[in-house]
């Protein structure tokens, strides 16, 4: 039974009962005492420059205790208003001018939040209106702009050209050259094209975005919904101009959050408040706020795919344009990330990729489950499952051929190590039956097939911290700053270090983050917490099994080589000595500690200037497949999943039943990427941005069978062999659905998501072009 | 902040309906709850029926099934009475948003919230219900096929509250309640249709397809399946005013009616073929 | 969202044209407009003050005309109208397009498009309710434009429909004073006022459509 706390054992998270029966507290749970309830007034302009600010009004209500606006703001904290993590380009509260509906203009604290909200209704804004972004088209058109010049922050180097540059929306380019994919493609013999669409989206975790902040002692702290705590007292103490020690940020559990809660969020409002009039602050996005707090990228992708007359795959090109909204949080990195794997998981002779990043007067986008991979594995697995049919070859055969393979250098430069997309692809097609014969129907409901595969990098490089503290009792206390949110990450570090420790990993605790006591941790993002921190973990408790056989050679008078760390205890020969007695017996005391740390960073060859490749571009690879079985009802356009498979490449599972739970989550939230997630704004105002008519897969939208699978190709570095799983299960989806309806219905959809409208719409366009 | 009322009697409620300012029943309060949290509701008095005794019973009589404002739509659903009484409503009921929802929202609160969306107005529609209206003034009888009057506008007035409930006994024949969503598959309806066959006569009840519910009747006299089906696209095709949304277009909005109706036509077909 | 339609009325298009650029008959024809007057050349000034469900309020609005071309056959103004409500945080842009043509001896097509932006709390729910009611509207606007080009009053239908249900008094029988008077009140439209195109009637011109933003106050404050 130990061995189910261990690797690769399934132990059920240890939080569950209390997650759903409401036992585990959140942020917005936390009682906050006498506390300045904050509400937002928002913009009604999607840009314009800010007038007079009229705050007499809200000022005057009873229980209101000060209305701020960006001004105020600006005069106490100047330029280091300006936040980011890519650009210094977002203020806390809107300066000079406002850049999308919605945009917080001025803030106001109460006694209260329904006086708070009250007063907010009783501020009123004067406008001079600029001429609006609405979309990628009017921002490249390139006559109005979002920023006057671009503010790059000032940590990076390789973005240190783009600082003061005026006159453009395009915040940021990658660029990719391998051989000559133009002369690659007009010397082939087939070529696909498509102008692909995927829609901005929103994260809609359960748990809404909270913080409290308060000033102790002339000391910064604060209780947020964050998955970054490390980065947001980075962000906090610059903003402040703090000594690190003097900012404190902690987290509780957070119930859900795919990339919603991280970065620049409630944060800097918070602290700049707190910090402003010595008050404790309080402030709770409502379910409608939520939606503009940050966003997935919409992204347009402009592509091609070319093969020869053999059919193998000779040039691949693309335009990649990432809908950033009005600030660029971390969408630059989304546009070099995501556009170095455009031309997909391939052995392709050449490629050509321009990515781009592009301001426009919307809620700014950022971080969301996938990093903007989904979006151009919506072009590349299209153009090459087109490209079969062009060809008259299977789908599934025509990609197996052509994936890369172990060893495999990717257009970008970097060798696959772990990355057994063929394993993955054929474990779906197996599942959903693809080579047994399928009855396609013949009169209103058709049925179709399709397979996609989808290829990620880690976020490279980052660091990783890990403190243990072993207890005289043999339990364990975990410090790191990785932050649990419904992944199961507290489970998973437990039996890592569980099984290095030959110990029940239910009484190890894992601290949540906390910056004056859990280390420094890059961020809880990009599915890289199991590979880095849980190397960290692993090093922690190998430090700490060390100090304890030490011990144990002491206490028996043997070396070291010669004394084993075993459930029971410290073993040597046939003595054994609990661990428990062990460590009483070294200090003397109940009660005591024993303390070990470790850390564990990555590092990359950044990309080459003219070329954008790179030879280690990413730590490893996310590697995943979709296999869909699905019927499309002709008379209404609408498609009914009766088979789903998700395969990912884990490296090795820590826990299997977790690694299935991810990828079985990530499909879920993929398939209403796929059919008809989608935020919809017109003219800047987002008009589906409330859960009565914002699209979520319920119950009723999961396929009649999802069948997850693990895949394991062990990892040269990762512990145990493991790598993160978090986003592969979401990175094909919508591309396997559509080439299921495809394979049904004769017709390829480019734009997301495949509304039954959409579907009936191009059905009906074919029918005229046959007749 | 506005002043929640909680009365005793309904001679109370439709008093304070008739002295307050801008007062507004609360039922369920499944609709309300939500404008309030989005900070779109301006009511300053609110009138919460459910203290009052009696609002919440299912009445027998003669051929008619009378039901309190306050019955949950989840009994709507369950009721053995309803079920046997007019079980295309309680499909209709039973088809209703999610179990959450339906345990707490009102049958009365569900029509008087008006909306060109609603399930159980389709089949109140196509089995003639009566509502009952009260205020100050007494209680007078409005046929459910006038009380749809406009977009999420009802023949209440602003001092009367919905009552009851009058459902006539389900005649002998077919009846199915069908609907679709164009998007999440527990969406508001995109389009629904009850329809009833009775005798010679086609009853249809439309939902979602045009700025109120609509009712249409056709003759289907010696009709087979096919025959009545095209009957009831040629009935419905007047009233299909659908308005177009981020749920789908006029065109899109226009063709799922069709399918709807479709649908619950050849299910009431089958059903007479087999009875 | 863009809304267009067109419809006729009784009166030649000079006629018509200028209609439109005088205060006074578009404050008699605009549902709900209590002030309207000309600041300048080009640019008006206006309230509007509506009753919808029993509740009263009121919304200020401005319209700057851009440009105006009269010399050709069809007669052409463009506009941009800003409406604000400041309780619901939320304002209104519309950038209108408004043509006359003639039709026959004497009479004339207005046509309009509109590109209209709603933005703030309402513009998340709003489409649905402004297609609705923009209906409604252009009924009332289009009736009263025919009366103000001359045509007889008693032969253009009714258009607010003040019509309720009969009602059958079951404890006392006090309905309500119209209850009973016009259930038959015609809904669809006749006589001098031809509409175009029945089903996509919308919007009767530019300056009507800042009353949605008050119409939609009105509704939801009633909390529908």
């Amino acid at each position: 039974m130990l061995e189910q706390g261990w690797v690769g054992g399934r132990r059920a998270r240890f939080d569950t009962a209390g997650r759903v029966r409401g036992l585990v507290s959140h942020v917005g749970d936390q009682p906050v005492g006498a506390a300045a309830h904050v509400a937002v007034h928002r913009s009604t302009q999607p840009h314009a420059l800010i007038g007079a600010v009229h705050t007499e009004d809200a000022l005057a209500m009873p229980g209101v205790y000060a209305v701020l606006t960006g001004a105020d703001l600006y005069k106490q904290f100047g330029d280091r208003l300006l936040t980011g993590p890519a650009f210094a380009d977002q203020p806390a509260l809107a300066h000079e001018k406002v850049r999308y509906v919605g945009e917080p203009v001025a803030a106001v604290l109460a006694a209260d939040l329904a006086t708070a909200r009250a007063a907010t209704d009783a501020v009123w804004v004067d406008y001079d209106e600029l001429p609006p972004v609405y979309d990628l088209a009017d921002a490249l058109e390139g006559s109005a702009f979002v920023h006057d010049e671009l503010k790059p922050s000032s940590v990076f180097g390789d973005l240190r050209h783009l600082r003061g540059v005026r006159d453009t929306n395009v915040n940021y380019t990658y660029t990719l050259r391998h051989g000559d994919a133009q002369a690659a493609r007009e010397a082939g013999a087939h070529t696909v094209t498509g102008e692909f669409w995927a829609p901005p989206t929103h994260h809609v975790p359960i748990e809404l975005p909270c913080t409290i902040a308060w000033v102790d002692a002339g000391r910064l702290e604060m209780l947020t919904t964050t998955q970054t705590p490390s980065y947001v007292r980075q962000t906090i103490a610059d903003l402040l101009d703090l000594p690190l020690s003097r900012v404190r940020v902690t987290t509780r559990p957070l119930g859900g959050s795919f990339g919603a809660k991280m970065y620049d969020r409630l944060e800097p409002l918070a602290a700049a408040l707190a910090w402003t009039t010595g008050r404790k602050v309080r402030l709770v996005a409502s379910r409608e706020e939520a939606f503009l707090l940050t966003t997935r990228h919409g992204a347009a992708v402009t592509s091609s795919l070319t093969a020869d007359a053999e059919g193998n795959l000779v040039s691949s090109i693309a335009d990649v344009r990432y809908d950033t909204g009005a600030y660029a949080d971390v969408g630059p990195r989304i546009t070099a990330k995501s556009g170095m794997v455009t031309p997909g998981p391939y052995r392709i002779d050449t490629a050509h990729v321009r990515s781009r990043c592009v301001y426009t007067n919307k809620p700014s986008a950022g971080p969301f489950r996938g990093f903007g991979v989904p979006q151009v594995t919506w072009s590349h697995e299209s153009l090459i499952d087109e490209l079969a049919h062009r060809l008259g070859e299977d789908p599934y055969a025509f990609r197996r051929r052509h994936l890369l393979r172990e060893g495999d250098e990717a257009p970008m430069g970097t060798r696959m190590h772990s990355a057994d997309f063929v394993t993955c692809l054929d474990s779906v097609a197996n599942a959903i039956g693809w080579f047994e014969p399928l009855e396609r129907g013949s009169g209103r409901i058709r049925r179709g097939r399709g397979v996609a595969v989808g290829v990620k990098a880690v976020l490279t490089p980052t660091i990783a911290n890990a403190v243990l503290q072993f207890n005289q009792d043999a339990s364990a206390t975990l410090l790191i700053s990785t932050v649990d949110m419904g992944q199961g990450s507290d489970t998973i570090m437990a039996q890592i270090a569980a099984d290095v420790l030959a110990m029940n990993s239910e009484r190890i605790h894992v601290v949540r983050a906390d910056t004056d006591a859990t280390p420094y941790d890059t961020i809880t993002a990009g599915s890289r917490s199991t590979y880095h921190t849980g190397n960290a973990v692993r090093r922690v408790a190998q430090a700490m099994r060390d100090k304890l056989i030490a011990l144990g050679a002491q206490h028996f008078e043997v070396a070291e080589a010669d004394v084993e760390l075993t459930p029971e205890g410290l073993r040597s020969g046939e003595r054994t000595v609990p661990v428990a007695e062990l460590v009483h017996g070294h200090f003397g005391a109940r009660g005591a500690t024993l303390t070990a740390e470790a850390n564990f960073t990555t590092s990359w060859a950044p990309y080459d200037k003219e070329t954008g490749r790179s030879e280690k571009v990413t730590e490893h690879w996310f590697a995943g497949a979709i296999g869909v079985q699905l019927t499309v009802d002709t008379a209404t356009g609408r498609v009914h999943l009766e088979h789903l498979a998700v395969a990912g490449d884990v490296g090795r599972a820590i826990n299997p039943a977790l690694v299935e739970q991810q990828l079985t989550g990530a499909a879920i939230m993929g398939i209403g990427h796929a059919l008809f997630d989608q935020l919809v704004l017109d003219q800047g105002q987002l008009v589906n941005g409330t859960l009565l008519d914002y699209q979520l897969p319920s119950i009723r939208d999961l396929p009649d069978k999802l069948t997850p699978i693990v895949v394991e190709s062990p990892h040269d570095d990762g512990p145990f062999g493991a790598k993160g799983v978090g986003e592969t299960g979401i990175l094909g989806i919508a591309p396997a659905i559509a080439n299921a309806v495809r394979d049904a219905v004769g017709v390829r959809l480019t734009t997301l998501p495949l509304t039954p409208e959409s579907i009936v719409t191009a059905l009906e366009n074919k029918q005229e072009e046959e007749s | 902040m506005p002043t929640l009322h909680r009365p005793d009697t309904l001679d109370e409620a439709v008093e304070l309906l008739s002295t307050v300012d801008n007062p507004m029943v609360y039922g369920g309060g499944t609709a309300i709850q939500i404008l309030i949290k989005q900070g779109i509701l301006f009511a300053d008095n609110f009138v919460d029926l459910a203290g009052i005794p009696g609002l919440r019973e299912i009445t027998p009589g003669a051929g008619v099934l009378t039901v309190g404002p306050m019955v949950s739509v989840r009994r709507m659903e369950t009721d053995q009475r309803v079920r046997a009484h007019a079980p295309l409503a309680a499909e209709a009921y039973h088809q209703v948003a999610n179990p959450r929802v339906r345990n707490t929202a009102s049958a009365g609160g569900n029509i008087a919230h008006g909306d060109y969306r609603l399930d159980p107005p389709t089949a109140l529609l196509v089995l003639d219900a009566t509502v009952l209206a009260s205020s100050v003034r007494g209680t007078r009888e409005i046929p459910v096929r006038e009380f749809f009057v406009d977009f999420q506008e009802t023949a209440i007035e602003h001092d009367e509250l919905v009552s009851g409930i009058r459902i006539p006994a389900q005649p002998p024949g077919a009846g199915r309640f069908v609907k679709n969503s164009s998007l999440g598959e527990n969406d508001w309806p995109c389009a629904s249709a009850s329809v009833l066959v009775t005798g010679s006569t086609m009853h249809i009840g439309l939902g979602a397809v045009a700025p109120t519910p609509r009712y249409v009747a056709c003759d289907a006299t010696g009709l087979d399946d096919q025959g009545a089906v095209d009957a009831a696209l040629a009935a419905i095709e007047p009233e299909l005013d659908p308005i177009p949304d981020v749920r789908g277009g006029v065109a899109y909005k226009r063709r799922l009616a069709r399918a709807t109706v479709e649908d619950a036509v050849r299910a009431a077909w089958k059903d007479l073929q087999h009875a | 969202m863009k809304l267009a339609s067109e419809f006729s009325v009784p009166a030649a298009p000079d006629k018509v044209f200028a209609l439109f650029f005088d205060p006074d008959t578009m404050r008699g024809c605009i549902p709900g407009c209590e002030q309207l007057e000309r600041v300048d050349e080009k640019n008006y000034r206006g309230k509007l003050v509506n009753e919808i469900a029993h509740v009263r309020f009121s919304a200020g609005f401005s319209a700057a005309i851009q440009t105006i071309s009269e010399d050709t056959e069809t007669k052409e103004v463009t506009a941009v109208l800003k409406g604000e409500d400041r309780r619901l945080g939320s304002s209104i842009k519309i950038d209108a397009r408004l043509a006359v043509r003639p039709e026959g001896s004497d009479s004339a097509v207005i046509g309009y498009e509109m590109d209209m932006a709603l933005w703030g709390k309402l513009g998340r729910l709003g489409e649905p309710i402004i297609r609705r009611r923009s209906r409604e509207i252009e009924l009332e606007f289009a009736r009263a434009l025919a009366i103000a080009c001359g045509a007889p009053e008693d032969k253009l239908p009714e258009t607010k429909k003040k019509a309720r249900p009969a009602s059958t008094p079951v404890t006392l029988p006090a309905p309500t004073p119209d209850a009973t008077t016009d259930s038959a009140a015609p809904t669809s439209t006749g006589g001098a006022v031809a509409v175009a195109d029945p089903t996509g009637r919308r919007l009767a011109a530019a300056a009507v459509l800042t009353s949605l933003v008050a119409l939609l106050v009105a509704l939801l404050r009633r909390g529908r």
